[in-house]
Parts: C-alpha cells; sequence; structure tokens
C-alpha cells in the first residue's frame, strides 16, 4: 500500500485539486459519544479550509447484517419447505383443508422466492451500502433517523408480504406478488428513506470522486424505483386486491421489462458495487482494472434494460421485440464476462491468501457463479435455446446458480468479513467459516446439477415426437421421471440450509465476545469547497491548428471531460443514469402500447362474465400460475399436445396476464375446449391424483368447501369495467349474473353424476364454481364463430 | 393527427436502431475510459483502501497551511 500511495503521490496528476490538505484528528480530543459530525473550531478561517471531524454509523450495518442472517435462514428453510411440498404436495393434509391452501407450494413458493430476493439478498444490500458508502464518501450517512426508518421500514415489509402472500393476497406476477397497499410502502422506505440518506450522503461527501461502487449503488436506486412503480400500477378494489392497469400482451412484456432488470438491478448491480468495494479490501489490493469496472457498468446500464423480453420468446409478443430482447441478452455476456474477469484479477499476486481466508473462498466462488450465470443467461436468450429450456427446470437450476452462487456467496464473504470489524473481536470460528464454505458449495452443485438434467430432460420429452409425428410422452409420463431429481435437491437445499446455520452460530459467538462498548473512530477531512475547479486541461488538442472550428470543438468534445463532471456531480450522474435507463425502456415499451398492429384484436374474444371474474381472481390467489402456464408457443410439439398456439388478442382482458413462466402442471391455455367437464374439474379439485395417476397437484379440496362470497363479485367487476369501459355486463347485476352462472355450471356437475350438496352447502354456492366457470371459459373464445348482438341475459345464456 | 402519424410509424427497425445506440455510447465511454491516465486511474481506485481522503490528492507537506 505504501508503495502505491507514494506512487500516487509523486504522479502528476492532471487535476490538482485546490483545497487543504486532510489531516488525522486526534481522537483521544475528541468527545464521540453522539458520533455525529462537527465543526473543528481552530480551522474556521473560511468555509472551504475547515476540517470536519467525522465517525461512521456502523449500528446500522450490525442491524442489517442480523436482519440478513436471520431472513436468509428463513428464505433458504421456505426453499426447502416448497421443494418438499413439490414431492409430497398433500404432505399438509387436514391442516390444509381446514385453513385453505396455506401450505401449498404455489402459495409458499411466492414467499421463498420473495424471501431471498427482498429479504435475504436486499438486507445484504442495505448492509454492504451503508458500510461502503460511508468511507468511500469519508462521511456518515446523512441521517441516522432515515437509516432507522430504512431499517424498520424494510422489515415491516417483509412481515406484511408473509403475512399476506401464503393467504393468497397477491397480484399474481412474479416477484412483484405483493398488494398495492405494500408496494406503496416499498415506495416510500426505498426512495423517501433509502434513496433520500443515500444521496444527501453523496452530496455531503468528502472524497471528490465518487469511486465506481457508488455508481453501481446509484443505478440501482434509480432503476428499482422505475421497475417498482411502472410495474406495480393497478386498480384497487380492496386493501387486498387490485388489477394491474395492464392486460395481457403489455401486462407480459412490462413484467418481464421488471423481472429481468430486477435481476439486473437488484441481484446484480448492488453486488457488483459489493464486489469492487468488498474484494480489493479483502484481497488487500486495488481492482485489477479501473477502466475495465468503468466499461462494465456503462455496457449493463445500456444493455441490461432492453433484455427483458427475451422472457418471452415464442410467446404471442411481436417479433421485433422478441429479437430486441435476444440481441441485447447476448450481448449482456461480454460486460458481464469483464466484470468477472476483473474481479478475479483482483486476486491477482494473492492467490495464496484464497487458500487460508474463507472470505476470500466465497468470494472467488460467488464470481465464478457470475461468470457462470452470465455466460448461460445469454445462451438462454437465444430463441432455439430458449424453446427447450422455457417453461423446465432448466430456469431454476439458472435462477440458483445465481442466487446461491453469486448472490449467496458474496454476501457470506461480506459477512465473515464484515464481522470482526463490525464486533470489533476476532471472528469465533474461521474452521466453522471453512466448513460452511464447503457444506454451501457442494450444496449448490448438487442442487444445480440434477435440476439441469431434469429440465434438459423435461424439455427434451416434451418435444420428442414418433416416426409418425406423434408425441411419445403425455405430460404425465415426465413427471416420475422428474421426482428423483427434486429430492436431490431437497437434500441438496438441506445442505445449503445448514451452512447458514454455521452462519449464525459463528456470528452470534463472534457477537457475543464483543466489547462492552464498541469503539467509534474518529476521522478527520476538509469539506469539499462549493466553487471547486479542478485544472483539468480542457482546451482542444487542435486549438491553433489551421482547421474547421467544428474540428477543433470535436477534438474538444473527444477528451470526454465532461464524463469526470458527472463522476464529482452525484445529481447530475444520477440524472445520465436514468436518462439511459428511461430511453431504453421507454424504445422497449412504447411501441406496445402505441401500435395497434402489436395486438392484433379477435372479434370473438369477449370479456369475462362476473363469476369468471371472481374464478380467475381465485386461480391468481391460489398461485396456479407457479406451477402451470397459458401460453402454447407456436412449436409442433405444443401444438400437438395442448391445441392452437396462443394470438395477443386472447388476453386483451387479462390483468393481470397469466402467462406463467413453468410447467409443473401441463398448459392450460385451451383447457377450456380440452376439458370442458365441469365435474371432471370438480373431482379433480378434490383429488388430483385420483383423477391423473402420478399427478404432483396438491388436492384443493378447501375450494369445493368454502362459500363463495356473491356480494364481493360486484367491486371486481367494476374495476373491469373502469379497465374497459365496453365491458357488457351490468355492475349492479353482478350478484345477480354471477348467481345464474353459478347454477347452470353445478346443474352441468350434478347431471353427469356430481353432488348436489358439498360440506353442508349447495355446490352452486361452492368457491370451485367459479373457479370451473373460469376454467370452462379460458381458450375458446379463439375458436368461436362470431355471432350476432344478443342482449346481456342472453349473452350469458349462451 | 399525432395518433395516425405513430399508428404508422414502422416499429421494426427497432431493434437496429437499438443496437446502433448502444454501439455508439459504448465507443464513446470506451475511448474515454481507456484513455485516462494511468496515474488518475491508480489514485480511484485506491479510494476504498485508503481511510484518508485519496481525492482531492495531499498536496506536498511544503504547501501544507
Amino acid at each position: 500500500m505504501d508503495r502505491l500511495w507514494s506512487y500516487i503521490s509523486e504522479a502528476t496528476i492532471e487535476s490538482c485539486a485546490k483545497e487543504p490538505t486532510p489531516t488525522r484528528f486526534d481522537p483521544m480530543s475528541f468527545n464521540a459519544v453522539s458520533g455525529q459530525e462537527t465543526t473543528d473550531p481552530s480551522h474556521e478561517q473560511s468555509h472551504e479550509q475547515s476540517h470536519e471531524h467525522y465517525s461512521y454509523d456502523d449500528d446500522i450495518v450490525r442491524w442489517f447484517v442480523f436482519a440478513t442472517i436471520f431472513w436468509g435462514l428463513l428464505a433458504t428453510s421456505m426453499g426447502v419447505l416448497v421443494g418438499v411440498l413439490l414431492v409430497l404436495p398433500d404432505l399438509a393434509g387436514n391442516f390444509q383443508s381446514q385453513y385453505g391452501s396455506v401450505l401449498s407450494f404455489a402459495r409458499l413458493r411466492p414467499l421463498h422466492t420473495n424471501a431471498a430476493i427482498f429479504a435475504f439478498a436486499g438486507n445484504a444490500i442495505f448492509a454492504a451500502i451503508y458500510y461502503s458508502t460511508q468511507r468511500l464518501c469519508k462521511a456518515r450517512m446523512w441521517s441516522d433517523a432515515l437509516s432507522r426508518l430504512h431499517f424498520w421500514g424494510w422489515q415491516g415489509i417483509i412481515l406484511a408480504a408473509a403475512l399476506t402472500l401464503p393467504f393468497g393476497i397477491t397480484q399474481g406476477k412474479e416477484y412483484a406478488e405483493l398488494e398495492w397497499p405494500i408496494d406503496f410502502a416499498i415506495a416510500i422506505v426505498w426512495l423517501l428513506f433509502f434513496g433520500t440518506n443515500f444521496m444527501m450522503t453523496l452530496i455531503h461527501r468528502r472524497e471528490r470522486h465518487m469511486y465506481v461502487s457508488l455508481w453501481f449503488y446509484i443505478a440501482t436506486i434509480v432503476t428499482v424505483t422505475l421497475l417498482h412503480v411502472f410495474n406495480n400500477l393497478v386498480v384497487p378494489v380492496g386493501l387486498g386486491k387490485s388489477y394491474s392497469i395492464y392486460a395481457g400482451v403489455q401486462d407480459a412484456l412490462m413484467q418481464w421489462w421488471y423481472g429481468h432488470n430486477l435481476i439486473a438491478f437488484f441481484l446484480t448491480m448492488p453486488f457488483l458495487g459489493l464486489m469492487y468495494y468488498f474484494l480489493p479490501k479483502a484481497a488487500d489490493r486495488p481492482v485489477f482494472s479501473y477502466k475495465l469496472s468503468i466499461i462494465h457498468f456503462w455496457s449493463l446500464v445500456f444493455i441490461y434494460i432492453w433484455a427483458g423480453p427475451h422472457h418471452l420468446h415464442y410467446t404471442a409478443l411481436p417479433e421485433w421485440a422478441s429479437t430486441l430482447g435476444m440481441l441485447f441478452g447476448v450481448m449482456l455476456w461480454m460486460p458481464s464476462w469483464g466484470g468477472m474477469v476483473n474481479g478475479l484479477l483482483t486476486l491477482r499476486g494473492a492467490w495464496h491468501k484464497v487458500i487460508a481466508d474463507p472470505v476470500l473462498k466465497f468470494f472467488v466462488v460467488g464470481i465464478a457463479f457470475y461468470g457462470l450465470a452470465t455466460l448461460e443467461g445469454p445462451m438462454l436468450s437465444i430463441k432455439s435455446v430458449n424453446a427447450l429450456s422455457h417453461y423446465t427446470d432448466w430456469t431454476i437450476a439458472h435462477v440458483h446458480s445465481g442466487a446461491l452462487g453469486w448472490n449467496g456467496f458474496m454476501i457470506f464473504g461480506m459477512i465473515y468479513w464484515l464481522m470482526p470489524r463490525l464486533y470489533q473481536t476476532k471472528l469465533y470460528s474461521t474452521k466453522l467459516a471453512e466448513w460452511h464454505f464447503w457444506i454451501g458449495a457442494i450444496g449448490i452443485l448438487l442442487y444445480i446439477i440434477p435440476v439441469y438434467i431434469a429440465g434438459i430432460t423435461q424439455g427434451l420429452m416434451w418435444r420428442e415426437l414418433s416416426e409418425k409425428g406423434d408425441l411419445v410422452n403425455s405430460f404425465i409420463d415426465t413427471v416420475p421421471v422428474m421426482i428423483p431429481f427434486w429430492w436431490a435437491r431437497v437434500f441438496a437445499g438441506v445442505l445449503y440450509v445448514l451452512g447458514i446455520v454455521l452462519l449464525a452460530y459463528n456470528a452470534i459467538m463472534t457477537w457475543m465476545s464483543r466489547p462492552a462498548t464498541y469503539d467509534v473512530p474518529v476521522y478527520s477531512a476538509p469539506r469539499l469547497s462549493r466553487n471547486y475547479v479542478e485544472t483539468i486541461q480542457d482546451t482542444s488538442p487542435l486549438e491553433g491548428v489551421p482547421v474547421l472550428e467544428f474540428a477543433t470543438k470535436l477534438a474538444r468534445f473527444n477528451r470526454l471531460n465532461w464524463h469526470r463532471d458527472w463522476e464529482h456531480l452525484p445529481l447530475k450522474f444520477t440524472v445520465m443514469t436514468t436518462l439511459a435507463v428511461v430511453l431504453a425502456s421507454a424504445c422497449e415499451l412504447i411501441p406496445m402500447f402505441l401500435i395497434r398492429s402489436n395486438i392484433p384484436t379477435i372479434s370473438t374474444v369477449k370479456p369475462y362474465t362476473p363469476l369468471e371474474i371472481a374464478g380467475r381472481d381465485i386461480y391468481v390467489a391460489e398461485g396456479c400460475y407457479n406451477c402451470h402456464s397459458q401460453m402454447i408457443r407456436p412449436l409442433v410439439a405444443e401444438r400437438i399436445r395442448y391445441g392452437e398456439y396462443s394470438r395477443p388478442g386472447e388476453s386483451v382482458y387479462d390483468h393481470p396476464f397469466q402467462w406463467g413462466s413453468r410447467r409443473i402442471g401441463p398448459d392450460l391455455a385451451r383447457i377450456g375446449v380440452t376439458q370442458p367437464s365441469g365435474l371432471w374439474h370438480w373431482q379433480h379439485f378434490e383429488s388430483p391424483s385420483a383423477m391423473t395417476k402420478g399427478s404432483v397437484m396438491p388436492s384443493f379440496r378447501h375450494l369445493l368447501e368454502q362459500r363463495l362470497d356473491f356480494k364481493d363479485i360486484e367491486p371486481r367487476v367494476k374495476a373491469n369495467k373502469y379497465l374497459h369501459p365496453e365491458y357488457p355486463y351490468e355492475v349492479e347485476k353482478s350478484e345477480e349474473l354471477a348467481k345464474e352462472q353459478a347454477e347452470k355450471v353445478a346443474a352441468e356437475i350434478i347431471s353427469l353424476g356430481g353432488p348436489v350438496e358439498y360440506s353442508g352447502h349447495l355446490i352452486k354456492d361452492s368457491t370451485a364454481i367459479a373457479l370451473i366457470a373460469y376454467l370452462k371459459r379460458v381458450g375458446t373464445d379463439l375458436l368461436k364463430t362470431q355471432e350476432p348482438k344478443a342482449s346481456t341475459s342472453e349473452a350469458l345464456a349462451q | 393527427m399525432l395518433k395516425d402519424v405513430v399508428s404508422k410509424l414502422d416499429y421494426s427497425v427497432y431493434d437496429q436502431v437499438a443496437l446502433v445506440i448502444f454501439a455508439i455510447c459504448f465507443v464513446a465511454i470506451s475511448f474515454w475510459a481507456l484513455t485516462l491516465k494511468r496515474s488518475t486511474v491508480d489514485r480511484f481506485s485506491a479510494i476504498p483502501l485508503r481511510e484518508e481522503v485519496v481525492d482531492p490528492k495531499p498536496m506536498p507537506s511544503s504547501n501544507r497551511p
């Protein structure tokens, strides 16, 4: 370090700032009880030359680290539970029947994903940002109060998610399941508490240059705000129910613009910021190439935002959008690997440390998984590869190699590095940390390898055709093949959780040996002057040369000193990052909302009836989209298996879209055509395995037992009418119309030999009847012929 | 009027336009990053490793106030 510093001091630097020298402050003469910044009175000759004393707020980092470990344990344990429920769907037995499907895979899977993303990774991001930002800015966080509001607000949001998702209170959009009151709270906590505090800290920093980690944090805050706000615009029906303002294709594009970029700007960008700060610290050497980190940052900001549509290949999405997604998806490979190489080469000359230091081990494997995931991601965005991988377990393996390997191991490395510094004592056991590393690494490999095999097997079995062109395997034939792989996944998941248990134990024991009071070091540095002038050579290299004035100006522009200005001006830098993100988003999204030809209207596609709306809401609440897609791709095997491929115009009344991203069960886009029998659905809900041998779908008996609240339908219809003024049914008559249709559906079931009563009430009053009415309707409109105009009651009768 | 114009636009070239926009930005930023002075880059990359303020760089001791 001394060598580096002397090198830096001797170097001729263009930007020689006209500011006073920073000095170390003697903490012995300073009362650091409050830990707040003060101005040294001995240096108040001028505003620019005054020295300030400051200390860092590490309490907030300690809280976030604790929350990270706590929620990490819960999120991964929940993952193991949903893994078990996949192979033992009726594990909850009577409990499930009594309390609805609280313990079903479909309701707990969103809880697992939300906990892993927002609780585990989220708290880790905040710990990293609060620790590194203060040190990179040489300033305490701007407001301790905002820091604490942020912490408790975020924990409250996580708790609210845990108390709503298992009870079916969901928007039905992946990773954006939380309902609007919680979304509102997220916006407040993220932007008002966290964003404001962060930006104000940047503004009040003492380090002139904003280190590259801070750029990644800025991009995270800006983009997540945009994604969250625009994807969650809804029409509320009550506190626990809302309808997305977007429908069908538009909703799908918006959702995967959000979904893909949540991975980018929540699970990648802040972790890269973390990597660029904590890896050099742990290796005690600067990042391999600062230049590469700059290119890495801007490339990701520009490319990521365009790539969302690659999640929707071969769906009812316009070709240009799909190609755009693929193109930018593939392009992501290079900057991502630039970052990976930069991370690994930071350890040049320090590889011997990796053998002995568990922190570096975690970082190295974490970065390696970043490389793996960012090679695989672009590959999966290629249409032909995606045709095989989409809807299969391959996606699950890809996601988990990123989440467990990249995010998980970077978090663990950071926590092990932070613990001695935060608790100001030795780490309780390096050996336990080593054990954690090996158990975790083996756990990841044992997880992803079987799931990769399962995914590829699934994809190949689904598309396998005989010489005559018939399907070789029915859907249910593929399920038993998956079971051993799914069990292997449970075992591997347990190993990973065990690793976190070791981390928790190590953290508790380290915390218990902390000093009675934490030492709060006090630093001293001058405030950045307001009239700072950097003596950058900003003249054109062609000055005085006999060329056109334009050439002189161009040569001056090419010096790109304007970027140096941005680096010093956080607000300007933020605006530029926002512009890059907004421009890309606008180019991707606006055409979808403006051009009619993107979504050709189908005259036979009509709005849902009141009862069907209620049924669709049950479909969303039960989380059916977690296992069933509603999107038949124009691929040979899919058309043979499921029927006519899905058209964009078919889902114009779907708020939200329910195309899904995975097929644990078969696609349901034409279920109304292929399985029109109400009795079959009734019996299937009661006992899926009795109807389809080998099915892993849990019983939904509670839907048969529960009574439908017909009075609750009217506000839902009202919201649909608001979204579609042409909605043909009278809102005031919603209840009456729903009852009328329920009687018809029930009569059909009874006529086929079904029960008249169930659980003490007539089946026409059962919740399941609404869901059956919806399923009988799904996918049928396209195949209808244009009908003459009819009155409301006639339309219902038809 | 605006609606008519917008609905007649051909959006199928969007992927190419996007690629061009990216390429221009990428070349500009790469050019700038790669032409940064070594000394400047070393100074910036040292920021996380030092407790003291790195940028602005400390003045020589003889010039200190």
